[in-house]
């Protein structure tokens, strides 16, 4: 039993960074591509296309998070 | 500080024979921000252009292209170019220079396609072996032996136009200007509105400034010219020129980039100027980074001279202060845990590092969170001056009051659990009270919206974790280089230290990219929403080249 919950705790973290990287790289390549369609027909979209394309990260980064807290705070609890 | 210049919508009215002067003196105040004209019915036109507008932009077009064909610019120039008057000879003179440069450009040109061909033609010798007669091949010797006259011959053609636009080059930008200048005047009437004898400008002006104009014009024309101030309502959009001092107005780009704010509207320059370089300094945190960044951009400061380059450096100058700032509390010199290293225990009482954020991340996560709530807060209360500003102290508080009750009582409710427990009920009760006025405000649909706050705090998190991914990549170059190469010793001591140059200046160039980036996106997403409608127009004064 613990040894699986400490199996299971490892795959979720390695899961929730691994997945949400794929998921933020996938909205990435949409917005970047339609940014700079965008801002071939309006050049003053710069900037907003430039935000833009670092909001998909926001998913990566609460992965992060998530693996982080599973890693440090769960797991030497279940140890 | 916080306020811009206060406009004025003025109307300038005179007979049509008073135009052109009415056109220059406007151009040489440039204080004036022109409307454009709107609509045209049977009375009300467009005005003409005034003189051969096409035959002077030819003339600039080809102009600007042989400045740009051969990089001249201001900053080029060893010697400052004069603004002398612009006299029929200088005329002259250019547009026969212009003539001169084409006709070497073409003589080059033609040489460029023969020395080509003789290129060409070099392969043809080998064909000795092949059988072909001795004589028909000396032939082909003959024009390749030429290669080296004709080749002399360009070089002194490539020579003498080099040294006709070294000589004549001040005149050019001269006279671009003047040409810039005087298309600019002659479309003016584009903009204005025109009877069959009579013209309208309508424009803006700052209030300070009216009275310089009233002035000039008063001397000028007397009273045949008509100036007055014209009423403007709130809805309108009135131009906006900046007046912050020197160390806030880099972060005028930031709004350069989204959007200009409205009339009336609180201007986030000078929260940009403290909030953003703090979050940037905080993502990469770096004592060598930051001071690679700082060099760099003074550096950079002293070749790269135009206003948006000056803008940018100056900011990412701020930000790199930041960053060597919290290099100290992080106690990081390229991924180097330095104070461990040097065998610093304490500065000033205080153990170092203060943090140490890839051990203890959650203290940082914490703070992040934090730092997240105050800073919504903030937008929220900026958010509740402008409301006030535009529908009235009820509407405010039904607006942005519920919300900001509703972070105070969080944030009640999270210090709780660190200070006392009775203030979970001062929490509880504002929590109630902000969702009553959440649901008198904007109805139940309000209060999906609260999972929309929340997760804005949470955006915060990147505070920490885009610092996190930014140490761990340098710990990770430091480690291969230090504990895997290096220590093989011979060849493969330079193959290490180029691991460690390469590597750091990769992760130095993704730590600017990233953190700018996501500095900005904090503002602009979690913060400007809050508070920021944006929709103006940028003031700028008739006369000055864009």
């Amino acid at each position: 039993m613990g040894e699986l919950s400490v199996i299971v705790v490892i795959l979720s973290a390695a899961i929730s960074v691994g997945v949400t990287g794929i998921a933020a790289a996938w909205a990435g390549k949409h917005i970047g591509s339609a940014a700079v369609g965008a801002m071939a027909e309006k050049e003053e979209l710069f900037g907003k296309g430039l935000v833009l394309t670092v909001i998909p990260e926001t998913i990566v980064i609460f992965g992060l998070t998530v693996a982080l807290v599973l890693l440090f705070v769960v797991l030497p609890q279940i140890l | 500080m916080l306020s811009n210049e206060r406009m004025t919508k003025i109307a300038l009215v005179g007979t049509k024979d008073l135009m052109k002067d009415t056109i220059e003196v406007l151009h040489s105040l440039k204080i004036i921000h022109i409307l454009d004209f709107k609509e045209q019915d049977e009375t009300f036109q467009i005005g003409k252009p005034l003189g051969e507008v096409s035959k002077f932009s030819e003339i600039l077009l080809s102009i600007r292209s042989i400045l740009s064909n051969f990089d001249i610019r201001p900053e080029n120039l060893k010697e400052t170019y004069s603004k002398r008057e612009v006299t029929r000879e200088l005329e002259i003179e250019v547009l026969n220079t212009e003539k001169e440069i084409k006709v070497l450009n073409e003589k080059i040109t033609k040489l460029n396609s023969v020395l080509g061909q003789i290129n060409n033609l070099k392969s043809i010798g080998d064909l000795e072996n092949v059988g072909l007669e001795k004589n028909f091949l000396k032939s082909f010797e003959n024009i390749i032996s030429s290669k080296s006259n004709l080749e002399a011959q360009r070089k002194k053609l490539k020579d003498q136009l080099e040294s006709l636009i070294a000589e004549k080059s001040s005149y050019f930008l001269q006279y671009e200007d003047f040409l810039s200048a005087e298309i600019d005047k002659m479309e003016a009437p584009l903009r204005f509105t025109t009877t069959t004898n009579t013209f309208l400008v309508e424009g803006w002006i700052s209030e300070k400034k009216y009275g310089v104009l009233e002035e000039t014009i008063k001397k000028r024309f007397g009273n045949r010219v008509h100036l007055e101030k014209v009423k403007f309502s709130d809805e309108e959009t009135v131009p906006v020129e900046f007046k912050h001092p020197a160390p806030v107005k880099p972060f005028e780009l930031l709004l350069d980039l989204f959007e200009y704010p409205k009339n009336r509207e609180i201007d986030p320059t000078f929260a940009l100027f403290i909030t953003f370089p703090l979050f940037y300094g905080i993502m990469l945190g770096d004592i060598g980074y930051g001071l690679v960044i700082f060099i760099t951009t003074i550096l950079l400061k002293m070749k790269l001279k135009t206003e948006g380059w000056r803008m940018l450096l100056g900011i990412l100058e701020y930000s790199s202060l930041y960053t060597i700032a919290f290099g100290f509390i992080d106690g990081e010199f390229f991924g180097f845990d330095i104070f461990h290293l040097l065998g610093i225990e304490e500065i000033f009482g205080l153990h170092m590092p203060i943090i140490d954020r890839i051990v203890d991340f959650m203290p940082v996560l914490i703070m992040s969170i934090s730092i997240g709530v105050f800073h919504v807060l903030l937008g929220l209360v900026l958010g509740f001056f402008n409301v006030k500003k535009a529908h009235g102290f009820k509407e405010a508080i039904l607006e942005k009051g519920s919300w900001i009750i509703l972070v105070i009582s969080i944030i009640f409710i999270a210090a709780s659990n660190y200070i006392s427990y009775l203030f979970i009920y001062v929490g509880g009760a504002l929590l109630l009270i902000s969702i009553i006025l959440l649901v008198v405000g904007e109805g139940f649909i309000g209060l999906i919206e609260i999972f929309g706050i929340m997760s804005n705090v949470l955006s915060y998190v990147r505070l920490m974790a885009i610092g996190l991914s930014s140490v761990g990549v340098a710990i990770v170059i430091n480690s291969i280089a230090m504990d895997i190469i290096l220590p093989k010793g011979g060849i493969f001591v330079p193959l290490g230290y180029l691991v460690l140059v390469v590597g750091h200046i990769g992760n130095i160039m993704l730590g600017i990219l990233a953190s700018f980036l996501h500095s900005l996106r904090l503002h602009y997403v979690e913060f400007f929403t809050k508070f920021y409608e944006g929709g103006g127009i940028k003031f700028r004064p008739f006369g000055i080249k864009y």
